[in-house]
This record gives structure tokens, C-alpha cells and sequence, in this order.
């Protein structure tokens, strides 16, 4: 403890109070559920006591040895003026919280103020020690809210950490990290590809279609990547020549591309749009829940997107190639002066990108059982929300796989956490909307415009 | 010798210097104008029917809220950084859901309103975008991308399914079979606010700091007043695009709000607007959204069955990622057309296009005795009564007609073109055009309603015989 | 000394800027640490000092751009805390950056920030006359005020943050580094125009680091180190020794103490014939000796840089081959970048921030970064070998005394002349055999330029040959072995290195020498004279007698689609149709001019 950093009156006052007020909310929860008094009593004085070790040791963390003003200042408008955003936050949160345990019934319970301390534990875990990491403060703020998220739902939803649940959630996660992949390539080259869900459509109806017109399915699946790579290769190569115009040149084919499967598919039939056929039994195996992997009771799925994680983080960190991207990625002019040739990078990105959202559209025509062009839409914003929340710059440069990973574990955790509240899909939406925004703004605030003269 | 060499330089400096700079106008114009009348004879050839009453009158109530939308994305994209507003069709999408929801709640049930509610809310969700942009300082594209996922999954929280009704005074707007709709005016005041707007010195601010935003806050730019005030316009527009949107469906709809992000932004581009920032307006962005209407319009016109939703796709992105390799030529353009000028430009293309018109909802096989075809009113009104004397014609002199007659009417084109062409590139680098557009303009606006006010009544005429 | 030097000064009651003990910190990094300075009304007052010593933070400070941490600036009486503050009070300021708005037109660049919110100051002829009568009267030239800022040679953009400073008659005008896009034509003008405006009463802030500009225009200059004022200097006492001394904090003139590398042997190490950098610009030969060091001068646009590029091959020649020579004497020939870097030619640009740095990569890597193709391991893999990288980063930053924390700190960690040092530890990195250098000075404080001087003296001595483009002629004094003078596109005249002559470099760069150099044992081939291409005879008469006027030089800039035109009324003419990399193979536009001065226009493939 003497390792401690010395807190000033006002701050220990502060954290005090909190720490009353929460063993106080606490305190009449127990009574609101008739919980026995001894046992109140003590959780009271844990949490307490927990609490105000914490606020000494996390609160700590915001000195870094500067000195002090000790003008005239009242010691309580001192730790107001120091702490002025944090605590304002503090309050909003625990007025949210009383507001919520007035209005809806059954908000009273243990489980839910346990939430409420994880993450204002949270919170402060990532406000304090967050600034101790420079460079992956943003891999550090989604482990954190993936932990948190992780221990509020397995308290509040039952089933939540269940093997089955987990299951679930990884398979989700598998799908959407895959398609995530081309995303979080071609955003650390500076770019943008959103024709991503429009080939996972087409793969999707086209694999089906091959399939059904008699091709065997392993070389219809040949050729749906070949034709994706084929077309991420036309997307990258149009790209490069609009530079800065990624977002739109993508969109552009995008559009082309899901119109022009579904014209191919549509000849000769009387479904439009629609295709019908059979989806063989190993493709099934490889995205469906109760698929097997050599045995071992968990879809294949899972184990390719591991696998493909483990290259591309250890790919980009230590091969030429992943470093060559960032430096594309972060200076071209630069980059172009040490011979790394621009075109082929944009090229082989995109191509990765089409070639990733080929196989995500296979894979979840393996999970659906049946061809739908618009299986890839909600893919459209989602996988750039987990390259986003992940911490990539979507500037180039900056990020990597591993952080999409920990912001597609982050989205798949909170989806399946507001499924367990009853929250359906468009309020997942919605809650995801506002989620990007404060992620965002903890670890990748611009600089203010007086710095950048 | 020595003297007469400098002399020579200084006189070529400063030939240099005149040829060393580009154009002063908008080069980016060439394109949305050239598609716009490429599109509109092909759509005009294939359907005549869009050049009557009703169908120009359908196309203003499908377009406007298309156009009011490009407009909304434009308004807050010449600010710079990179604000391309994705959540703009969720916005519009917003205001209808939550505007039908308050209508069936007994609330806005008059005009003003639900005007000034539209706006309203348009204007303080861009209030906050903008607040968001420049004290929380998140790059816009991810404000925009967040206020998407949160207002399409509100919009149906709001309203699950397709319903309600739009209130009582909008009912009759969106039958769209007059030219001078309610819609029309909504569109037309919209762009003459903008086009005032930029009489002001707040749009130079705007486009400078859109532009360029260091050097404006550098040289004492109010650049956080401007760019709220940005937002504000941009709202506005939203308000204004959900109004007519909602007057076009006539009730609410969560999701079809959505879609028209992709398409404004797609208009915007076609419309030859930077989406850097510093470039666009309201002539551009209405020419991208009408670009795209007669994209749709052309389509439908062949008959592809089943496939026709995804033709049109098809053509969409193709059109779109053409439209973008264009732009690479713009400097190549801009090389061997110094002084381009977007307005000649304009009325030279429309002169064909008239020419086109005429041609198409032209009845030749109604043309009458008249010696020489003469375009115009003249023949047009010999035309209304030729029907009579067809019987005396000859079937060879007919056909014989029918072959001169548009030879005789492209080689006129072909000459006005010519000299408006000449115009164009010639005496553009005057400072001002002259009166000599404004009356062409103004004549080509008149020969235009007329020829559609006489389409409207050949319609009629065949309809009662 | 410290701050109290500037105490003891008398304070004069005109005293328009009045700033003490400014504290000013980014984060850990000191920038301004109790920094003192004043200036008085009708003075032109220079801020001087070497790199990292808080000179433009100061500027930025006075400007209301930065907010400080504490002291006190008092401007006019009066704190202004934001640009549109200080432009309130009558503060101008030109940034060392060129900051204008590409796709708006030169009338509203230039009165950007005039106009209130809502309404205009004045009518749009007005603001149009107002615009071409300043610009002409700046560039020299007649610009017309409509055109798009984005398509002007950067000259003219810098002469446009000129002229929206002196729009409204300043009572406080800053210029940072404002002379570094401008020639030494449009500096002149420049100077003149600042006379004028003292004249008249106004306080002028020059923020510079070329000395020879400010000895001759400042009456007053307040030296900085290390966030400091370390003393200031009356008129009488500005003297480049003076300045130096208290810059660099030791009595020491930089350079000139030191002899030019003088090569052993005649061995080649790199051959260029018939080069033309321009487009049917003249063709040259050119030498280099293994052991020499090669200086490079011109004025702004005159082709010298388009000749190092080529001979790097950053960019393709126009006409001709270069080539060069392995250890073994076989001659390999240098077209492109993989080429040249094959043949063992390192280039590095002065242009850090434009194609040199990776600016969120670590310092380690941007060092050896083009390194890793070569040490990888795993085959098509490419996994990067950091032990032997390791070795080579050690090695180079102790050779060029890089100070850095940790190797994996980012590089914008670094002040700009220690990444100026790992750009160059980047170059030697790749164990060349040439390196050629484009401008690496700019930005570097007096005290690095010394170390890189003596690093590149020692390269040269085992035998290895460097070429050094700069656009400080000063720099090549005790330094180079010869000096090239570049005009037109091609080489005019050269110098021994050890017996330079600034005055008459500066001459030559303005065509007012008769070439002899080049045929010297000192000129473009030495010891090779018979093979020499008569670039620039004495009997020429027009390139004597002609004084290209200052106009041309504004556009004899960058620019991309620079038609050409003929001095004579000959066939001769001097094309520079060229943009930033890429040579446009079309057909170019040519004006020429009959006998009478009318215009003549065609296209020539």
C-alpha cells in the first residue's frame, strides 16, 4: 500500500461519498428482496470497503506526479475543476440507474446493481489505466468492455455462458470476423470496400445456383471464390486509380455486381431472385451449430476464422508484406520511394477482400440452407462498425486484425446480450449506433485543428 | 536584339500566366449535363410519355424528395472533412415514422407544423452531428455511420411495419399528374434558397473552409459557427425531403427512408460534387438525382420481366463507377477547354434534346401538306389539324417525309449546336455571358411548356377520339 | 545567458508585442520554456534559431493559434486567443505552411476571413480589382483574380498567403519561414514590400532560419534555444558569426573550417550522356568520381532537382541513359527506382514529411524498412529478420548521433532534424555506393548540418561519391568538390569546390556567368574535356544578355501543364511540360512568338 500514490482530502472525501452511496442503494436493494440482514450487512461493508480501495488505488492513476496548485481553492471545487467530466459521467450513469429502478418493475435486484458497479469499475479501469497503453489503447478499452459485458450477462441472462450460447456467439462472430477480414485489410491501406455484402449475396445465390445446375460442389465453391478474388481484383483496381473515392467506386460495383448475379440466376427461372437447390451435407456441417470438427463438437467454422486470425495478425506484424501495408497505408509518396508498388498492394487487398467475402458468402449459405441475395446486407455497416470499435483508422495505417477481432467479439457479445434483455434485432441496431460513437471518441479523437498549423 | 527578347518574354509570361491557370468554372459539370440529356433523349425516344403533363408531373414527385436528399448531403459535405452523411436516408426515414406517429397521435395536422416540425427535427439532429463533430472531434463518417445503425434501428421501433396516414393536406400532393404540384414549389423554393444562400458571404466561408479548414481558421474563419450552420442547411433539407417523401407514399415507412442514403450519395457523386469537401451544388446534385431517376425511367421502359429490379442495379453501379472513371478525364478536358462554361453548355445540349422532344412526340405520321417542315408552334399547330388532309398524300410522298423530315431537323440542330458551341468555348471568358442566354433560356423554357402543354392535349385528343 | 538579457533591454514605450515568460508544452515535449521577447512599431524583428527551439510555437502564440500554458503576451494591450482574435487587432500572419483553399478562386483565397458572417466588406468587383492589383503588384505579374487557386504554380499560392495578410495595411505582420516557396527574385520583392510596410509604422515578425535572409533585412533579431531566448542582436550586430554563436550556444561558424573531399582516383562511379531532364530540354553528359562530393544549384525550377531525381531514378530521363558502376567497373544502367537501387544508389529527400517519414511507424522501421526484402527469411513468406536489422539501426544511429528514446517510439517522436537523420541512416542503411540528397538540410539546425557534413565527408574519403542538392549555396563551402549550377533544364556552369565563391554561384544561377566551368577540370566530366557537350559558349549572346524576368520565374515553378515558349524568335525553346513525377507523353502546347510579338500557337509531339 505505501506504493500508493498519495490522494488529496477532497478525492478521498469523493470517493467516500460514492462509496456510501452505493452500499446505500445496495443496502435498500437487499431490503427491497428480503434478503436476510446479515447478509446485507456484510456485502454492505464489502462493497464498501472494495470500492473505496479501488477508488484509492484506480484514482491514483490520474496523478502523475505534477504538481500541485494549492491556491485558495476549497478542497471540494479543486476535486470538482480536477474531476469534472469523470464525475459528471459518474452521476449521469447512477441517475440513469435510479431513473430505471423507479420506472420499470423488477429493475431491483442484486444482479442488476453488481452490473451497475462492473461497469462503473469498468469505466474507471479504462479511463485510469487506459492511458498507461499508448499504442493498443483501444485493444485494451474492448477487452475491457468484452469482460464486462461478458460477467453482466452470464449474471443477468440465464444461458448466457452457456457452452451452447458461446457457441452460437463464436459462430456469428466467425461470420461476420471473416467478412471483416477484407474490411480491416483495405481500411489500413487507406481505403474502404463496401461491395462486401453485395459479393456474400451473390456468392451466396451463385454457389447455390452452380450447384443446382449440376456442378460438383466442390468446384462450384472453386469457382464462386475465384469469381469473388476476381472481382475484389476489378474493385482494387478501380479503386487505385480513384484514390479517395474507394467508398463510392465499391458501392458503385457493389451494385453491379449483386444486379448482375441475380440476372444470371434469374434466366430461365420463374423464382425471381430466388434459388432453390441442395446444399451438401459438408458444407452444412461446416456452419451449422451442431456441426463436428474432426470430432470435436464445434462447426469448422470457428476453427478456419481462428486460423485465419492467427495469419493475418502474425502475417501483418512480421512478414514484409503486412509491414510494406501499414507503410502504404500510412505514407504512399514515402512507401512508393522504397520501390513498394502501390497498385499491387491495393490490388491484392481488395482481391483479399473479395476472396474473404466469397467464402463468408458460402459459409452462411452452409448455415441458411438456402440462397438469399440480401444475406450479406446488415454485413454492410457491420463489418465497418468492427473495424471501427476494433480500433483500426479508417485513415490507413494504423490498427490490424486483432483489433477487428476483439470488435467483432465486442458487437457479437452485446447483440447476444441484448437478445437475452428481449431487445430484438432493430433495437441491437440502435444501441450499436450509439455504441461506435463513445468507443470511438475514448481512442480516436482527431487533433484539434490549433495543433495541426 | 537583347531588348526586343525581353520584350517577347514579358509578353509571353504572360500568356503563360493566362494559360498556366485552368478554368475558372466548374469543369465537373460537363459530365452530370452530358449524361442528363443522353438520358433524357434516350428515355424521351423509348417513352415519349414522360414529356406530358403527367409524367413530367410523376417524375417531379418520385425526384424531388431524391433531389431534397442530395441537396441535405451536399449542404453538410462541402464543409470538408470528409462528412459524407450516410445517416441521411435514416433521417429522412425519421422524420416520417415519427411524424405519422404524431399525426395519429392528433398532433400536425396543418401545414406550418409539420413544417416546422420536419425541419426542426432535421435541423437538431444535425445540430448534434455537428456539435459531436467539432467538440467530441470523431471523424464525421463515423458519426454518420453510428447515427445510421441508431436511426434505422429506431425508425422501426417507431414504426414496425409500413403504415399510418400522411395528414389530410398532403393527401392530394402525390398523385403527381400536374406539373405544378405543391411538391414542385417545395423543390423549387429549396433550390432558390440555396442558390441565394450563396450570394452571402457565409457560403464563401463555407466553401473555403470545406476546402481548405486550416487555412480558413487560420485567417479568422468563424469555422465552428459556419460549420453548424452547415448542418443546420443540411437538416433542413432532410426536413424538407421527408415532407415530400412522405407526400409521395402517403404514409410511413421505416425502412424505405434507408435506402435513399445510397442513392443520395450516388446523385452527389454523379453530380460532379467533391466529396472532399470545398465543391458542389445545387444545379450538379439536382442534375445527379434526376441522372438517376431517368436511369430508372429509361430501364423500365424495356421490359425485363422479372429481372428488371436487378437490371437497374446493375445499371446503377455500372453508371456510377463510369461516372468516376470519367472524372479522370476531366484534366485532360480541362486542358483543351480552358474557359468552359457549364450554362452554355447546358442550353447548347437542351437545344438537341428540345430538338429530340419535338422529335419524339411529334406525330410525323399526322404531318400535314406543309410544304417545308418548319419547327415550331407553326407546324406543331398544323399538325393538330393535319389529320384531315393525310388522305391526299401519296404513301411514296409520306415516306419521303418521314425520311427528310429529321434529316432537315438535325441539320438545323446541327447548326444551332454548332454556334452555341462556338459561344460556349469562344466568349466565355468574358466576364459575363451576355443577355443573349438568359433569352435563349428563356425562350427554350417557354418552347418547352408549350410543347408539353401541347403533348398533354394530344394525349387528350387521342384519349376522346 | 538567460532571460534576464532581455530585461535589461530598455523597454521602448512602442513597443506593439510584449511577450514574458511564455510557457507553452505538447505533452512531454517542452516547446516554449519561459521564452521573452518585444518588439517595437516600425521594425522588422527577427526570431531566430535552429530546430526545435520554439520559434514558429512563438509565432503560433503571437498569432493566437496556440493557447500558452503561462506568461503573458500582450499584443497592442490586448490577449487575442484565436486567429479571428489577433485578425480583429490588426495581426497578420503568413504560416510556414502554404494554407489555401485549392477549389476556390484567387479573390476569395485572398479575402478569406474578410468578410463578416453573413455580409461581404465589399462588393465582389470591388474584392476583384482589389485582388488583381495586389497580386500584380506581389508576383510581378498580372494573375487573373478568377481562377481556381488548385490550378497555380506553388509560387503563386504563397504570393496569395502574402497578399491576404497585407489585404487589411497590418499593424503586426508574422512571417513564418513565408520565403521558403518563393525565389530569390520573388524574396526580393518580398523584402522591398516589408521595407515599405516598416516604413509606415508596422511591426514585422520574420521567424527564419536562413541567416543570409535575415542578416540583410532584420533591424533587430531575438535568438532561441531550446524554448528560450537566449539574446538579442541590434541591427549593427547582426552578423552571420553572432547569430551562430548564440544559436548553437558555442563560437562556431559551421562550416568553412573544413577542406572539400578531393577524390584519388579518376574511377567513375556514375555516368550520365545526353541526359535531358526536361522534354526536348538540352541534352548534357555528366561524371561522377568515386571520392567526390558533387554540389547541385539552381534557382527554384530550373531543373536540378529533375536531374537528381533522374540520376536516382525516382524519375525517367527524357532523352539519354544513365549509368553505374559496380564495384567490378561493368556498367549497369539506371532507368528506374529498382535499378538505381540495384546499381547501389541511395536517394533521400529533403521533403521528410511528403516522401520520406512513416509517420505512425516506429523509429526502427522507418529506418530499415527497405531493407526487409532483403533480409527476410522463410522465402515466400517473408517473415522480417529483425537480428541483423537490429545491428544495421545500431550502427547508423550511432554513426549520425540519432538521439531517440526506445527504437520502437514512433518517429514523429523525434524533433524534424533527427528524422531528417533517420532518412538519411535509411539512405546509408542500404550500404550505397552513391547517395544522392535532395535538399536534406531543410529544417535541420546548424549543429546536425555539421554532423551530416562530416558523416558524408567520410563517405566520400572510402571511396564512395555523393551528390548534394541544396538550395542554400553557403552550404557547399568546404564541402563539395564542385558546384553545378543548373539553368533552363540543364547544367550553365560549375566551380571547384575549394575555391567557392558564393557571390559568383549566385551569379551563375542567374546567367550572368559565361559557363568556362564546364569545360574545367572542374565541370561536368573532369579530366574529360574533349567529350564535353557545348552546353553554354561564351559567344552564345542571348543567354548573356538576357535577364529572365521575374514573372517567369514564378512560373518556371512546379506546375503541371506549363506550356513553353522560346526566348528567340528560333526554333530554340524550353519546354517544361512536366508534372511532380510523371512525364505527360502527350503533345504539348507550344506559344512562340513571330518578329513582331504576335502569337503563334501549335502542339509539337
Amino acid at each position: 500500500m505505501d506504493k500508493l500514490p498519495q490522494l488529496s482530502l477532497p478525492a478521498r472525501i469523493l470517493g467516500l461519498v460514492i462509496g456510501i452511496i452505493l452500499t446505500v442503494i445496495g443496502i435498500g436493494f437487499g431490503f427491497a428482496q428480503a434478503i436476510s440482514v446479515q447478509i446485507i450487512i456484510l456485502s454492505a461493508i464489502a462493497t464498501l470497503v472494495l470500492f473505496y480501495w479501488a477508488w484509492r488505488y484506480l484514482i491514483g492513476q490520474f496523478i502523475d506526479g505534477e504538481a500541485r496548485h494549492t491556491d485558495g481553492l476549497s478542497p471540494l471545487r479543486q476535486a470538482w475543476t480536477q474531476y469534472r467530466w469523470p464525475l459528471l459521467g459518474l452521476g449521469l450513469i447512477l441517475l440513469a440507474f435510479l431513473l430505471l429502478s423507479l420506472t420499470v418493475e423488477a429493475f431491483f435486484n442484486i444482479w442488476n446493481v453488481i452490473s451497475l458497479i462492473i461497469l462503473l469499475v469498468i469505466l474507471v479501469l479504462t479511463r485510469t489505466l487506459g492511458r498507461q497503453f499508448q499504442q493498443n489503447r483501444s485493444a485494451f478499452i474492448g477487452i475491457m468492455v468484452l469482460a464486462g459485458l461478458f460477467s453482466v450477462g452470464s449474471m443477468n441472462i440465464e444461458g448466457f455462458s452457456s457452452g451452447n450460447n458461446i457457441k452460437s456467439m463464436l459462430l456469428f462472430a466467425s461470420f461476420l470476423g471473416i467478412a471483416s477480414v477484407g474490411q480491416t485489410l483495405v481500411a489500413l491501406l487507406g481505403g474502404l470496400d463496401l461491395s462486401i455484402p453485395f459479393i456474400i449475396g451473390g456468392a451466396n445465390v451463385g454457389l447455390l445456383y452452380l450447384i443446382g445446375l449440376g456442378v460438383p460442389p466442390w468446384l462450384a465453391v472453386i469457382i464462386v471464390l475465384t469469381i469473388g478474388t476476381l472481382l475484389g481484383v476489378i474493385n482494387g483496381l478501380l479503386s487505385y486509380r480513384l484514390q479517395g473515392q474507394a467508398l463510392i467506386v465499391t458501392l458503385g460495383t457493389g451494385f453491379a455486381i449483386s444486379g448482375g448475379v441475380q440476372i444470371i440466376t434469374s434466366i430461365g427461372s420463374a423464382y425471381s431472385g430466388n434459388v432453390f437447390g441442395t446444399v451438401p451435407a459438408w458444407l452444412s456441417n461446416f456452419s451449422a451449430m451442431n456441426g463436428s470438427t474432426f470430432g470435436l463438437p464445434f462447426p469448422p467454422v470457428i476453427a478456419i476464422w481462428a486460423l485465419i486470425a492467427i495469419i493475418l495478425i502474425i502475417g501483418l506484424r512480421t512478414t514484409v508484406y503486412g509491414r510494406y501495408l501499414y507503410a502504404l497505408g500510412v505514407n504512399r509518396t514515402s512507401a512508393s520511394r522504397i520501390m513498394i508498388s502501390e497498385m499491387r498492394y491495393w490490388v491484392a487487398v481488395y482481391a483479399l477482400s473479395g476472396f474473404f467475402a466469397a467464402l463468408t458468402g458460402g459459409l452462411l449459405l452452409g448455415w441458411s440452407g438456402g440462397g438469399f441475395i440480401g444475406v450479406g446486407d446488415q454485413y454492410l455497416f457491420l463489418t465497418l462498425a468492427a473495424v471501427v470499435v476494433g480500433g483500426t483508422s479508417l485513415l490507413g495505417g494504423a490498427g490490424g486484425y486483432g483489433f477487428t477481432v476483439i470488435g467483432v467479439l465486442v458487437l457479437q457479445v452485446l447483440s447476444s446480450f441484448l437478445v437475452g434483455i428481449g431487445l430484438d434485432f432493430k433495437w441491437q441496431q440502435f444501441i450499436f449506433g450509439l455504441l461506435i460513437l463513445p468507443m470511438v471518441a475514448l481512442y480516436a479523437r482527431s487533433p484539434h485543428i490549433r495543433t495541426q498549423i | 536584339m537583347s531588348a526586343s527578347a525581353i520584350n517577347t518574354i514579358t509578353a509571353a509570361t504572360k500568356s503563360v500566366v493566362a494559360e498556366a491557370q485552368g478554368g475558372r468554372s466548374n469543369p465537373f459539370l460537363l459530365m452530370p449535363i452530358t449524361l442528363f440529356f443522353a438520358l433524357l433523349s434516350v428515355a424521351v425516344l423509348r417513352a415519349p410519355s414522360l414529356m406530358s403533363a403527367s409524367g413530367i408531373g410523376a417524375a417531379i414527385i418520385v425526384v424531388t424528395p431524391l433531389i431534397l436528399a442530395t441537396y441535405a448531403l451536399m449542404a453538410s459535405t462541402i464543409a470538408g472533412r470528409g462528412t459524407i452523411d450516410l445517416s441521411v436516408g435514416p433521417l429522412i426515414g425519421f422524420i416520417n415514422v415519427t411524424m405519422i406517429q404524431l399525426h395519429a397521435a392528433g398532433l400536425l395536422e396543418s401545414p406550418i407544423p409539420v413544417f416546422l416540425y420536419c425541419m426542426g427535427v432535421g435541423a437538431a439532429y444535425q445540430l448534434i452531428f455537428s456539435l459531436i463533430v467539432i467538440y467530441v472531434r470523431v471523424q464525421p463518417i463515423i458519426v454518420s455511420l453510428s447515427g445510421y445503425l441508431a436511426l434505422t434501428g429506431i425508425n422501426l421501433v417507431i414504426l414496425p411495419r409500413p403504415g399510418g396516414t400522411a395528414p389530410a393536406f398532403m393527401e392530394e400532393w402525390g398523385f403527381g399528374i400536374e406539373i405544378f404540384s405543391p411538391i414542385l414549389v417545395i423543390l423549387l423554393l429549396a433550390t432558390t434558397a440555396w442558390l441565394l444562400f450563396t450570394a452571402t458571404a457565409f457560403y464563401t466561408h463555407l466553401r473555403l473552409m470545406g476546402s481548405d479548414e486550416r487555412a480558413a481558421y487560420t485567417s479568422g474563419v468563424p469555422i465552428t459557427i459556419v460549420r453548424i450552420g452547415a448542418h443546420l442547411i443540411s437538416g433542413c433539407f432532410a426536413g424538407l425531403a421527408s415532407i415530400c417523401f412522405t407526400a409521395l407514399i402517403s404514409s410511413g415507412d421505416p425502412s424505405q427512408g434507408t435506402t435513399y442514403t445510397l442513392i443520395a450519395v450516388t446523385a452527389l457523386v454523379l453530380g460532379g460534387a467533391s466529396l472532399g469537401g470545398g465543391r458542389g451544388g445545387v444545379f450538379g446534385s439536382a442534375l445527379g438525382a434526376l441522372n438517376l431517376y431517368l436511369i430508372t425511367y429509361v430501364l423500365s421502359s424495356f421490359n425485363f420481366g422479372s429481372v428488371q429490379s436487378f437490371v437497374t442495379n446493375l445499371a446503377y453501379g455500372v453508371i456510377l463507377v463510369i461516372s468516376l472513371l470519367m472524372t479522370l478525364l476531366i484534366p485532360v478536358i480541362q486542358r483543351y477547354i480552358r474557359n468552359f462554361s457549364p450554362l452554355l453548355y447546358f442550353v447548347a445540349l437542351s437545344v438537341v434534346v428540345l430538338g429530340i422532344i419535338l422529335h419524339a412526340t411529334f406525330d410525323y405520321g399526322s404531318l400535314g401538306a406543309v410544304g417545308v417542315y418548319v419547327p415550331g408552334p407553326f407546324s406543331l399547330q398544323a399538325a393538330l389539324t393535319a389529320p384531315l388532309e393525310t388522305a391526299s398524300l401519296t404513301t411514296e410522298t409520306e415516306a419521303l417525309r418521314l425520311a427528310a423530315a429529321p434529316l432537315v431537323f438535325s441539320s438545323i440542330i446541327l447548326i444551332i449546336v454548332a454556334v452555341f458551341l462556338r459561344l460556349a468555348i469562344g466568349q466565355s471568358s468574358r466576364r459575363t455571358i451576355g443577355p443573349a442566354v438568359a433569352v435563349v433560356v428563356a425562350a427554350l423554357a417557354l418552347a418547352g411548356a408549350y410543347v408539353i402543354a401541347e403533348g398533354a392535349n394530344t394525349t387528350q385528343t387521342e384519349v376522346i377520339k | 545567458m538567460t532571460s534576464s538579457a532581455t530585461e535589461t533591454t530598455q523597454i521602448a514605450s512602442r513597443d506593439t508585442v510584449v511577450v514574458r515568460g511564455v510557457k507553452k508544452y505538447f505533452g512531454p515535449t517542452r516547446a516554449l520554456d519561459g521564452a521573452s521577447f518585444s518588439a517595437r512599431a516600425g521594425e522588422i524583428h527577427a526570431i531566430v534559431g535552429g530546430n526545435g527551439c520554439g520559434k514558429s510555437t512563438m509565432a503560433k502564440v503571437v498569432s493566437g493559434v496556440l493557447p500558452i500554458d503561462s506568461g503573458t503576451v500582450s499584443i497592442l494591450g490586448e490577449t487575442p486567443s484565436t486567429p479571428a482574435e489577433s485578425r480583429a487587432l490588426g495581426i497578420s500572419t503568413v504560416y510556414q505552411e502554404v494554407l489555401v483553399a485549392d477549389e476556390s478562386s484567387i479573390v476569395d483565397n485572398i479575402f478569406m476571413g474578410a468578410d463578416h458572417l453573413f455580409t461581404k466588406t465589399l462588393s465582389q468587383e470591388r474584392k476583384v480589382s482589389r485582388a488583381a492589383e495586389l497580386m500584380e503588384e506581389l508576383a510581378g505579374e498580372p494573375v487573373d483574380p478568377h481562377a481556381l487557386v488548385g490550378t497555380l504554380p506553388l509560387g503563386l499560392k504563397q504570393w496569395i498567403t502574402i497578399a491576404r495578410a497585407l489585404l487589411s495595411e497590418p499593424k503586426i505582420l508574422i512571417l513564418d519561414e513565408s520565403s521558403a516557396a518563393l525565389d530569390f527574385d520573388s524574396t526580393e520583392r518580398l523584402f522591398a514590400k516589408m521595407r515599405a510596410l516598416r516604413d509606415r509604422g508596422t511591426t514585422i515578425l520574420i521567424v527564419t532560419h536562413r541567416i543570409a535572409e535575415l542578416v540583410r533585412i532584420s533591424d533587430r533579431a531575438t535568438v532561441f534555444r531550446d524554448g528560450r531566448d537566449v539574446g538579442i542582436l541590434e541591427k549593427a550586430d547582426i552578423t552571420e558569426k553572432n547569430l551562430l554563436a548564440l544559436m548553437t550556444g558555442e563560437d562556431r561558424s559551421g562550416h568553412s573550417a573544413t577542406t572539400a573531399p578531393i577524390p584519388k582516383t579518376n574511377e567513375r562511379a556514375l555516368k550520365a550522356r545526353n541526359v535531358a531532364v526536361w522534354r526536348n530540354g538540352r541534352t548534357f553528359d555528366f561524371d561522377l568520381r568515386r571520392g567526390e562530393i558533387v554540389g547541385v544549384a539552381g534557382l527554384d525550377g530550373q531543373g536540378q532537382d529533375a536531374f537528381v531525381r533522374v540520376l536516382a531514378g525516382v524519375i525517367p530521363a527524357s532523352n539519354g541513359a544513365v549509368q553505374v558502376a559496380s564495384r567490378h567497373g561493368t556498367w549497369s544502367p539506371v532507368r528506374n527506382l529498382p535499378e538505381a537501387v540495384k546499381g547501389k544508389i541511395a536517394y533521400v529527400s529533403g521533403d521528410r514529411k511528403r516522401e520520406g517519414i512513416f509517420a505512425s511507424l516506429s523509429i526502427f522501421e522507418n529506418m530499415v524498412m527497405p531493407l526487409y526484402r532483403e533480409k527476410k527469411r522463410g522465402g515466400i513468406l517473408g517473415f522480417v529478420d529483425r537480428g541483423p536489422l537490429g545491428t544495421i539501426f545500431k550502427r547508423e544511429a550511432e554513426n549520425l548521433l540519432i538521439k531517440f528514446g526506445a527504437k520502437e517510439d514512433r518517429i514523429t517522436s523525434l524533433s524534424g532534424g533527427n528524422q531528417q537523420k533517420v532518412l538519411i541512416g535509411r539512405g546509408f542503411a542500404m550500404r550505397p555506393d552513391v547517395i544522392i540528397l535532395n535538399d536534406p538540410a531543410r529544417g535541420i539546425d546548424v549543429g546536425a548540418k555539421t554532423e551530416l557534413y562530416k558523416h558524408l565527408r567520410t563517405f566520400a574519403e572510402e571511396g564512395r561519391a555523393v551528390i548534394y542538392l541544396s538550395s542554400e549555396i553557403e552550404e557547399f563551402l568546404g564541402f563539395a568538390t564542385r558546384v553545378v549550377v543548373f539553368r533552363d533544364g540543364a547544367p550553365f556552369d560549375a566551380f571547384d569546390g575549394r575555391s567557392l565563391d558564393p557571390k559568383r554561384v549566385l551569379e551563375a544561377m542567374f546567367g550572368q556567368t559565361a559557363g568556362h566551368g564546364l569545360t574545367g577540370p572542374f565541370g561536368l566530366s573532369p579530366h574529360r574535356a574533349s567529350g564535353l557537350m557545348p552546353v553554354a559558349a561564351a559567344g552564345d549572346g542571348v543567354r548573356v544578355t538576357v535577364q529572365i524576368p521575374p514573372e517567369i520565374k514564378a512560373t518556371l515553378r512546379v506546375g503541371d501543364t506549363l506550356p513553353t515558349f522560346s526566348a528567340t524568335p528560333t526554333e530554340r525553346f524550353v519546354p517544361l511540360p512536366r508534372s511532380e513525377d510523371k512525364i505527360a507523353s502527350k503533345s504539348i502546347r507550344v506559344v512562340e512568338f513571330d518578329d513582331l510579338g504576335a502569337k503563334r500557337q501549335g502542339s509539337r509531339k
